[in-house]
């Protein structure tokens, strides 16, 4: 076992206790021709709650928050909005408006080969108090995970973005979705 | 505790003689506006292939970092062309004309992407220098290549800088390069 190895395995052991952030999202232009080809109609955006217990999550000890205000409902709402903007979609003055609430999310690092993450949102699409969209909305997302923390809370820490990504592409692909848009 | 979580931070950047994931998407915000807008709708194409290339370059101390070129940096192709041009789509295919005509697409840009990284440390593995050239291929309606832009950005980062955002030498490359395109389309009058 050579130096960097046995440096490697103490890194395993002792990584805890930093609070890392989730990266910035990366808008998925896949998920933004979804959105220009399903509508025209303009969109705003209302808010996606999340509680307190879900907004931190675990990477070996470590937290993870969201890099967008101080919850995950605040880091899915800054990603709708980057995919409604490119597709030219979003105003904040728009009638029909899309909110939700976070219901439940995980991403898992315990694995020495397998990362995993799943996240599931109640979105609500609605238009001057009535309600036109309710349904929850899943993803799941699988990544490579290590035996070294170096490697695995890193990737876990950017998987978040790749699931948030996958949420929002089955929430365009959803035919009801689509429908309540038009 | 305040020497504990150094160590802890450090022992998240030592090495372990694998590839570390990084991305190279900077944030879409800093991407400036160009100068003159066009009225032409515009179209690129990325293949499947290269969507999914992988690539991994050096990083710190012997390791190497490693990157989706072309899916991370996507929308900040989309978001530099929107910025210039009334309209963009995504092409799936170079060779669909009718798409080209049924949505007056008049230039089609087919990026290349080339990276490069290093670092000075020899304990950490994110790289202090990263490099992202851009070759863009400019087509006319007809598939015929009218202009060929290339901008090369270059990014550097310090531990002190990097410890919260290990891509932040790669992601300012990135800017550098997508500020560099959109002044170049204003400079091309296209």
């Amino acid at each position: 076992m050579n130096y960097n190895n046995i440096i490697a395995i103490i890194a395993a052991v002792l990584l805890s206790a930093c609070t890392l952030k989730v990266p910035p999202y990366n808008a998925d232009i896949g998920n933004v021709s979804k959105l220009k080809k399903a509508t025209n109609e303009p969109l705003s955006l209302g808010k996606i709650e999340s509680e307190k217990k879900l907004n931190k999550l675990s990477l070996r000890g470590s937290p993870l928050i969201s890099s967008v205000g101080t919850s995950y409902g605040q880091y899915i709402e800054n990603a709708l909005q980057q995919e409604l903007e490119l597709a030219k979609l979003w105003s904040g003055v728009a009638k029909k408006q899309v909110s939700g609430k976070v219901i439940a999310q995980d991403i898992d690092i315990s694995g020495f080969s397998d990362g995993s993450a799943f996240l599931k949102v109640n979105f609500i699409v609605s238009e001057e108090g009535a309600t036109l969209y309710d349904k929850v909305i899943t993803a799941e997302h699988n990544f490579d995970s290590s035996f070294m923390g170096s490697i695995a809370i890193p990737n876990g820490q950017r998987s978040y973005v790749e699931l948030v990504q996958k949420l929002l592409s089955n929430l365009y692909s959803d035919k009801e979705f689509i429908a309540s848009l038009k | 505790m305040k020497f504990l979580s150094t160590f802890t931070l450090f022992s998240a950047l030592l090495l372990s003689g694998c590839a570390h994931q990084i991305s190279l998407n900077p944030d879409n915000k800093n991407l400036n506006s160009a100068n003159e807008t066009s009225t032409a709708i515009v179209g690129y194409y990325i293949s499947d292939e290269d969507l999914k290339k992988q690539v991994k370059t050096p990083g710190g101390g012997g390791d190497n970092v490693s990157y989706k070129p072309y899916k991370d940096t996507e929308s900040a192709l989309y978001t530099t062309l929107s910025n210039k041009f009334n309209n963009v789509f995504k092409l799936e295919s170079l060779t669909d004309k009718k798409f080209l005509k049924d949505n007056n697409i008049k230039y089609v840009f087919v990026p290349k992407i080339t990276t490069n990284s290093s670092s000075d440390s020899l304990f950490t593995w994110p790289p202090t220098s990263f490099t992202f050239t851009l070759n863009c291929d400019t087509l006319n309606e007809e598939g015929v290549s009218i202009k060929v832009i290339e901008v090369t950005g270059e990014g550097k980062a310090e531990f002190e800088e990097f410890k919260n955002d290990f891509s932040l030498s790669a992601k300012r490359a990135t800017e550098e390069a997508f500020n560099m395109l959109v002044t170049e389309l204003d400079k091309s009058k296209l």
